[in-house]
């Protein structure tokens, strides 16, 4: 019964991103055109591989479309009152909130093997399959941050107006004062304390040892803390919703 | 209380952040051999509120609320595996095909594809939807998207539906097809229905068992026909005057109601209605209400009616 409920929320969840074309935005043309900008730095600068540090920071900016979507959906739902037509209809909040993981996993899974075998072809570079598997955990682990996040926030706000300008700074700041594109280090002070101060930094640079195969404590640790903030903030997104 | 499909007692809510009593202490209970009550009033009566407290979505501060003999607070998971709700608004999910949302609705009752198909095709059939099946739900008319709703509210057979005002903004032909669409559902399914309305022609036609809110508070619980009886009488006449009436014609009526008239009620000092007992005749009727006032411009005499009712107890 569990997973017939689970299959009807994922399936219903797939055919919004399908007829919207969020699938295809998400894995395939963002993707592509962060991957020819990459490439294009590349060429700039031959003497090190900036795809290569790039495709980790890649997936990150990708999982940010998981937060802004799961915000404006949960808005959506709430609007319509489908949310409640769904609860209604003997599904729990805890499984409501699990079916939006078990979705967007997939297509973590997609995008993930989409990124790799990118990395693959153009610089030739493919990590160890200790180091692929963690980095998917960790990619998954990512999303499912940003998920609940989403989740979170789309059912505290209000107006479409509050969701558009999260929409619109989460893009601007959350993307763009990480890790995804430079190492905080070398930018100036004000701007590393942002980046410091921003999640996706840590996820990405997780994702980023893992995909140098540097593989020490510290990237299990720091794993294992990404794994304890999905445990708290999937409790949080469950309760919100109560 | 076991045989009770909903029990409210003491039931009061308020909505905190602006300290608005919702309801306040109401009790009543609807008997399982009742197929279809509901709730009547005015907007901001608290109809929805109690709605959504029955249906398990709403919190509220103090009271005892049971569905089919379950509580609401803490057992509100058993409750909505038998209870199905038509809300307010068109909750439906408008990214999904007409088919598509029964079949949706269906897989999350528990049935697997093929028998999801078979249901959303009798269902669709049955409320005149099935040429709309591929169509989005968007498409729909007004009242095309409150058959698709009620259609939803029947699968997986609820023992209880809960509907808010399910033919708000339809016509009344479009009315009728749903009332007479939804008496011939539910006596097929078996099901209680429970109702909002302040539609008082729905209430008339539906329902065995009204419960009158006005202001979060029960003004009067009973049947159609009870409730006109004791307002109105069998009768009312419907009187129009050109000159405003004065205060005495209020208070020169007023000394016949109880034994002779059921209510008046003047509105705008010009338009009169009142109830007429049925132990007096229309024609000394309307000799009280010429001595009391000047000859009316138009006068109307028809059969009493629930909205009379309405009419009678909500003072506005």
């Amino acid at each position: 019964m569990v997973m017939k409920t689970l299959i009807a929320l994922s399936w219903r969840e797939l055919k919004y991103l399908y007829d919207f074309p969020t699938i295809g935005v998400l894995i395939i043309i963002y993707p592509f055109v962060y991957v020819l900008l990459g490439y294009g730095l590349n060429t700039m600068f031959p003497q090190s591989s900036f795809l290569k540090f790039f495709i980790p920071g890649l997936l990150g900016i990708t999982s940010i479309m998981y937060f802004q979507l799961s915000m404006s959906l949960i808005r959506l739902e709430k609007a319509s009152r489908m949310l409640y037509v769904i609860l209604l209809h003997g599904v729990t909040e805890k499984l409501y909130v699990l079916s939006k993981i078990f979705t967007y996993s997939i297509i973590s899974i997609i995008r993930y093997v989409i990124a790799i075998i990118t990395g693959l072809f153009i610089i030739g570079y493919i990590p160890s399959i200790n180091a692929l598997f963690l980095m998917l955990i960790a990619l998954i682990s990512t999303d499912v941050l940003w998920l609940t996040t989403g989740i979170i926030v789309g059912n505290k706000i209000r107006g479409e107006g509050t969701r558009d300008l999260i929409n619109t700074l989460s893009q601007l700041f959350l993307i763009f004062f990480s890790s995804a594109y430079y190492i905080p280090e070398r930018l100036s002070y004000i701007f590393m304390i942002i980046s410091y101060a921003n999640p996706l930094t840590y996820c990405i640079n997780i994702m980023r040892s893992l995909y140098y195969e540097s593989i020490s404590l510290m990237e299990i640790l720091g794993l294992s803390l990404m794994i304890l903030a999905d445990i708290i903030l999937l409790f949080i997104a469950i309760r919100s919703l109560k | 209380m076991r045989n009770m499909s909903i029990f409210v007692n003491g039931l009061t809510k308020i909505y905190k952040p602006y300290n608005v009593k919702a309801l306040d202490n109401i009790s009543f209970s609807i008997s399982e051999n009742i197929m279809f009550s509901g709730v009547a009033g005015p907007n901001g009566a608290g109809k929805t509120t109690l709605l959504n407290i029955v249906n398990t979505l709403l919190d509220f501060d103090s009271g005892d609320v049971r569905v089919l003999g379950y509580d609401v607070k803490t057992e509100k998971h058993k409750i909505r595996k038998r209870l199905s709700m038509v809300f307010q608004e068109h909750a439906i999910d408008s990214l999904l095909n007409v088919e598509e949302n029964i079949i949706f609705i269906a897989r999350l009752r528990g049935y697997n594809l093929n028998e999801s198909r078979q249901i959303a095709k009798e269902i669709l059939e049955f409320f005149d939807l099935w040429d709309f099946r591929r169509k989005p739900v968007m498409s729909l008319s007004g009242g095309m998207m409150r058959r698709l709703q009620l259609a939803r509210a029947f699968i997986g057979n609820p023992e209880i539906i809960i509907l808010d005002e399910p033919t708000l903004g339809i016509d009344p032909i479009g009315k009728r097809d749903i009332w007479i669409r939804l008496k011939k559902k539910v006596l097929e399914a078996g099901a209680r229905v429970f109702i909002a309305t302040n539609d008082m022609e729905e209430a008339e036609f539906l329902l065995e068992k009204i419960v009158f809110l006005y202001k979060g508070q029960i003004i009067e619980i009973g049947s159609a026909k009870e409730l006109i009886n004791k307002y109105c009488g069998l009768t009312v006449i419907e009187v129009m005057y050109n000159e405003p009436v004065n205060d005495s014609f209020e208070t020169c009526l007023e000394s016949l109601l109880g034994k002779k008239l059921g209510f008046i009620k003047v509105r705008e000092k010009s338009y009169v209605i009142i109830g007429v007992r049925e132990n007096i005749s229309i024609n000394d009727a309307l000799e009280y209400v010429k001595s009391c006032a000047h000859n009316p411009t138009s006068l109307k005499i028809r059969r009493a009616l629930l909205s009379d009712v309405f009419e009678a107890l909500i003072k506005v």
